[in-house]
């Protein structure tokens, strides 16, 4: 009973998702834009490099990696959004009478959300991987469960960061700073905008050791370069940081909500 | 039996400053000043079982930060509160199942979605067992007549439709306290009634115990036996409603528009604005009889129209508190 409610305020975000159909739809087109930009600009890249595979990876391998990355970034819900506003509002007092724990149940709304923003983006993506890039070569249909996990994991990581940056409106008066520097952090050492096996070395190892590359390179990576042993030590420390982050956000929430200033009604 | 207990409460908020100007703006980005609000001041009062009590204040005084404290919202600065034996600080998860909360600005029905949908959710939040739940709903479906409503986007409702919904939302766990925040504003007269014999009904037939914060005197006449006015973070006065009218209520506010401008002497009357063809008169009904002073003013030129009303509740409670500020509050009462 007690787990039940979080998977009805999942169930009512999903009812409530579908209002907004459009606005997904919307978002889709969007996705098979800067994707169509992505492939004039890899497929130029690829010829003036006059190789097969940058990166390791080659042209099909690369758009295939691109619509993975996209896919976590597009999928994102706006929660974050609405919590910062809540905080900062003084609003967060009204969802505070309910009883609930308010970080699982923004996770339940998440997942509630998730679920259709994810399953609409997944079939324009692969609807676009197929029409840019066509079917990729030596992809096993089984590896994909795997793949989906990991695409999830990273999904959920970077809902947890978002959650984390938007509770630190307890404290900080103007925080949309941290959401701009963040999603410039994803665009670049995250892998969204290219492998990190691009980057110079340092930059690269410097990579491994965040957890951006977590949000979007490691389930792009493993859609198109699967090999189980990746797989779990990849998964494993995705796993690692989604525990770091709730931890987190949960400690903030607590820690915010002793220091709530909500004068007046 | 005494189910809220509040004991020296106080609440002091932290208020960043900035002084004027470049000058001040650039001193507050390396070092900010914060000046300290006291917002509830060292109040304390006790609710029994079963009471509809007003909790009552302008603006600014206090009132929902109190029953923020009151439903664990907020941490108190210092003092005691009790709500049905639980601390709602340390308790508030706990107390949360055995209180409901309407605050008339602020939604709990999601925006987009029938309130049928609403209800289960909350039923589910709630922890109600489904055969109950569904039971309840027919039973609120009926005694706040939504029925019809139910399956309608609470976009799609009018503000009298919707607060009818939130009552009905806040009470399916059958709560012992229900903390309503001015759950009558923006109503029209008949909606503000309408949802006065639906909180009078709660209380008799549920026995449901409320606590109620309103500007609207109508409210608090025709629900309350008791008021606790606050104002600046201070009880300034705890008394039954029948003395509060009996020594406040009792003025009555007659203003007359004339054909034509008339002149008018003194007398016994308390004038409170003359202007060539209009006039505005107080009555103290304890001491004079309205009808006589009514003679008196129309016989002054021929009316073309006349307002009896009572004095806003606001200037009441600013008279109670500048006279409790000048010390003469307990003669008074």
């Amino acid at each position: 009973m007690k787990w039940y409610k979080y998977w009805q305020v999942s169930k009512i975000t999903m009812v409530n998702s579908l209002v907004y159909f459009w606005n997904f739809l919307s978002r889709n087109v969007f996705f098979a834009f800067i994707m169509f930009v992505y492939m004039m600009l890899w497929r130029t890249i690829y010829a003036q490099k006059g190789t097969a595979t940058i990166g390791g990876l080659t042209f099909k391998a690369m758009i295939w990696y691109l619509v993975v990355t996209e896919l976590v970034t597009l999928s994102r819900t706006d929660l974050h959004n609405q919590v910062n506003n809540d905080v900062k509002s003084g609003n967060v007092a009204y969802l505070l009478n309910k009883p609930y724990n308010y970080v699982i149940y923004c996770f339940s709304y998440f997942v509630g959300e998730i679920g259709i923003t994810l399953l609409s983006n997944s079939i324009i993506g692969l609807a676009i991987g197929f029409i840019f890039a066509g079917a990729l070569e030596g992809f096993n249909i089984m590896h994909l469960p795997f793949i989906i996990l990991s695409l999830l994991a990273g999904c959920t990581i970077n809902f947890f960061i978002y959650l984390c940056l938007a509770l630190t409106s307890f404290w900080v008066e103007e925080n949309s700073a941290f959401f701009w520097i963040y999603s410039k952090l994803i665009f670049t050492i995250g892998g969204m905008l290219m492998p990190i096996e691009l980057f110079p070395k340092w930059l690269q190892s410097l990579s491994q050791y965040m957890p951006f590359a977590y949000v979007t390179y490691v389930p792009a990576r493993l859609a198109v370069d699967f090999s189980f042993m990746t797989f779990w030590s990849q998964f494993s420390i995705q796993l690692l940081y989604l525990g770091a982050f709730f931890v987190l956000a949960m400690f903030l929430y607590r820690k915010g909500v002793r220091n709530l200033n909500v004068n007046g009604g | 039996m005494s189910i809220i207990k509040v004991g020296n409460l106080c609440k002091t908020f932290k208020v960043k400053t900035k002084d004027e100007g470049l000058k001040g703006s650039l001193r507050s980005i390396f070092s900010p000043s914060f000046r300290d609000i006291q917002a509830v001041n060292n109040i304390s009062f006790e609710v029994e079982k079963g009471e509809i009590l007003a909790f009552i204040g302008p603006n600014g005084a206090g009132k929902s930060t109190t029953i923020k404290m009151m439903t664990g919202i907020l941490q108190p600065s210092s003092g005691t509160i009790q709500v049905l034996g639980l601390d709602p600080t340390k308790q508030r998860k706990e107390l949360s199942y055995k209180i409901g909360t309407v605050f008339g600005q602020k939604s709990q029905l999601w925006f987009h979605l029938p309130p049928l949908d609403s209800f289960n959710l909350l039923g589910s939040i709630y922890e109600i067992d489904k055969v109950k739940l569904k039971k309840r709903i027919d039973f609120l479906k009926e005694v706040f007549e939504i029925e019809e409503l139910m399956d309608v986007p609470v976009r799609k409702l009018s503000l009298g439709q919707r607060i009818r919904c939130e009552i009905a939302a806040s009470i399916l766990h059958e709560p012992e306290i229900i903390f309503l925040d001015e759950p009558t504003i923006g109503l029209d007269v008949v909606v503000k009634q309408n949802i006065r014999e639906l909180i009078l009904r709660l209380n008799r037939e549920e026995k449901t115990t409320i606590f109620l914060t309103s500007h609207d005197a109508g409210d608090i006449e025709q629900l309350c036996k008791r008021a606790i006015i606050i104002n600046h973070g201070e009880v300034v006065l705890n008394e039954s409603i029948k003395k509060l009218k009996h020594d406040y209520l009792n003025k009555k506010v007659i203003s007359i528009k004339y054909n034509e401008p008339v002149n008018v002497e003194k007398g016994d009357l308390n004038i409170l604005k003359h202007k060539a063809d209009s006039l505005k008169v107080q009555v103290d009904t304890s001491k004079q009889d309205i009808e006589e002073v009514l003679e008196k003013l129309i016989k002054l030129g021929k009316v073309d129209d006349i307002v009896i009303s009572d004095p806003p509740l606001e200037e009441i409670i600013s008279f109670i508190y500048r006279q409790s500020k000048e010390g003469g509050i307990d003669e008074m009462v």
